[in-house]
């Protein structure tokens, strides 16, 4: 046996790959993670958005490239922070109240940071990289930031390097030196409902609801950005 | 190549922190409306749920007290080492994604709480390590059968955490040498 990493079919001895959807599968998983607490539809709730925004920084800290933004996310729960912090301001509330009120402001704060942090830091690494595709992921501040960062560190290189070169060699061949995301790195995913048919070296892989699974990123891109699959 | 974790423990601890216990209050208050939801209303030594961020607050003032979640007991914890002590080659066995982190978290900040805390820690750490050996152990059949694609059943985040950046930056590796030959 293998082990933890299921590598093979177990009837058929199969490649992992080329094995139909298990029903078996589908039964034994104990699904303990994230219980949502309430049940009721959360999409449109400050829990939902709240949530949401979770997943969006998950899914960014993992993938290699610049996902959509979710803006969406971001301006709800900065008027959720701005409505809880007015309110707060206004009310006699027991102390008690207040702290943890204030303690949850900070902890959606802390997600709302490290989520456009984690972007900006991305945007910046592959700032010579992006496609037209890319550039449509980004919100209009990080548009501008991009634009605003390429200009300022081309001419950084031309007024201390370049100028002072020779003509022959003054000309700079940026696509030779730009970084770009590797997009056949290998992540983890689980999938938020039963997913078919994703294209692994020429088979057809399916994911049943809540399994987890490990592969190249680059043939789980497009179902992530539908929401299908999560990067874990 | 990745550089840098993408995620950090203390990110995990604060996904974990999101994660509700039941929790003995030592005060009286109503209901409070968070964005994770409605929590109370609070009643002196009437166990409630409460968000374990939230309950570590309370604790640190002396307002309340954990309850021990019902798989972080010593009975519970015992059978888990068992069945994982039991087939050690076998796949992992449904636990708490989040054990690390929540046991990590109760067990230094509210031990009072936690009757046999330090047979907890040691089971915990029995358990951590069996499930490592496991998965070490499968990695390496998966390097070496060289696959690019696996389903892994109850995995763990800090277990993810652990095993990220050296499974992946292999399969990585073998793959490009691979296309490149």
């Amino acid at each position: 046996m293998a082990g933890p990493f299921i590598l093979r079919d177990e009837q058929t001895g199969k490649s992992l790959s080329q094995s139909p959807p298990s029903a078996e599968s589908k039964l034994k998983e104990l699904d303990l993670d994230e219980e949502p607490i309430q049940t009721a539809d959360d999409t449109l709730t400050a829990y939902g958005m709240y949530q949401g925004l979770v997943k969006a920084w998950r899914n960014e800290l993992f993938a290699p490239d610049v996902l959509s933004y979710k803006g969406d996310y971001v301006e709800c729960m900065l008027e959720v922070v701005k409505a809880m912090e007015d309110s707060l301001r206004g009310s006699e509330v027991p102390e008690i109240v207040r702290s943890l009120h204030q303690l949850e402001l900070e902890r959606v704060r802390y997600v709302l940071s490290a989520y456009l942090r984690k972007r900006l830091e991305k945007i910046e690494k592959y700032a010579d990289y992006n496609t037209v595709e890319d550039i449509d992921n980004l919100s209009g501040e990080e548009r501008i930031f991009i634009r605003e960062y390429i200009e300022n560190m081309d001419r950084l290189f031309e007024n201390v390097a370049l100028r002072h070169m020779p003509p022959m060699v003054r000309n700079l061949d940026k696509d030779k030196a730009k970084v770009t995301p590797n997009l056949d790195e290998f992540v983890f995913i689980r999938a938020n409902e039963d997913v078919g048919g994703v294209m692994i070296d020429d088979e057809a892989v399916n994911f049943d609801k809540n399994s987890i699974h490990i592969l190249r990123y680059s043939e789980v891109k497009s179902v992530i950005e539908k929401g299908r699959v999560d990067l874990i | 190549m990745s550089d840098s974790p993408k995620i950090t423990p203390a990110d995990l601890d604060y996904l974990a922190m999101n994660e509700v216990i039941f929790i003995l209050p030592g005060f009286s208050l109503g209901r409070i409306t968070l964005i994770l939801g409605d929590f109370g209303p609070f009643v002196p030594s009437i166990a409630t749920k409460a968000p374990l961020w939230f309950a570590l607050y309370l604790k640190e003032r002396k307002l309340c007290q954990i309850q021990v979640p019902s798989w972080l007991t010593c009975e519970w914890l015992e059978t888990k080492r068992n069945e994982e002590r039991s087939d050690p080659d076998g796949p992992l066995h449904p636990i708490h994604l989040h054990y690390m982190e929540i046991s990590s978290i109760l067990l230094n900040h509210a031990s009072d709480d936690i009757p046999q805390a330090e047979e907890i820690r040691t089971l915990i750490k029995d358990i951590w390590d069996m499930r490592m050996s496991k998965l070490r152990r499968s990695i390496s059949i998966m390097i070496k059968e060289q696959h690019v694609h696996a389903q892994v059943k109850n995995i763990s985040y800090m277990e993810l955490f652990c095993i990220r950046p050296h499974l992946c930056n292999s399969l990585f590796l073998i793959d490009h040498i691979q296309k490149a030959s």
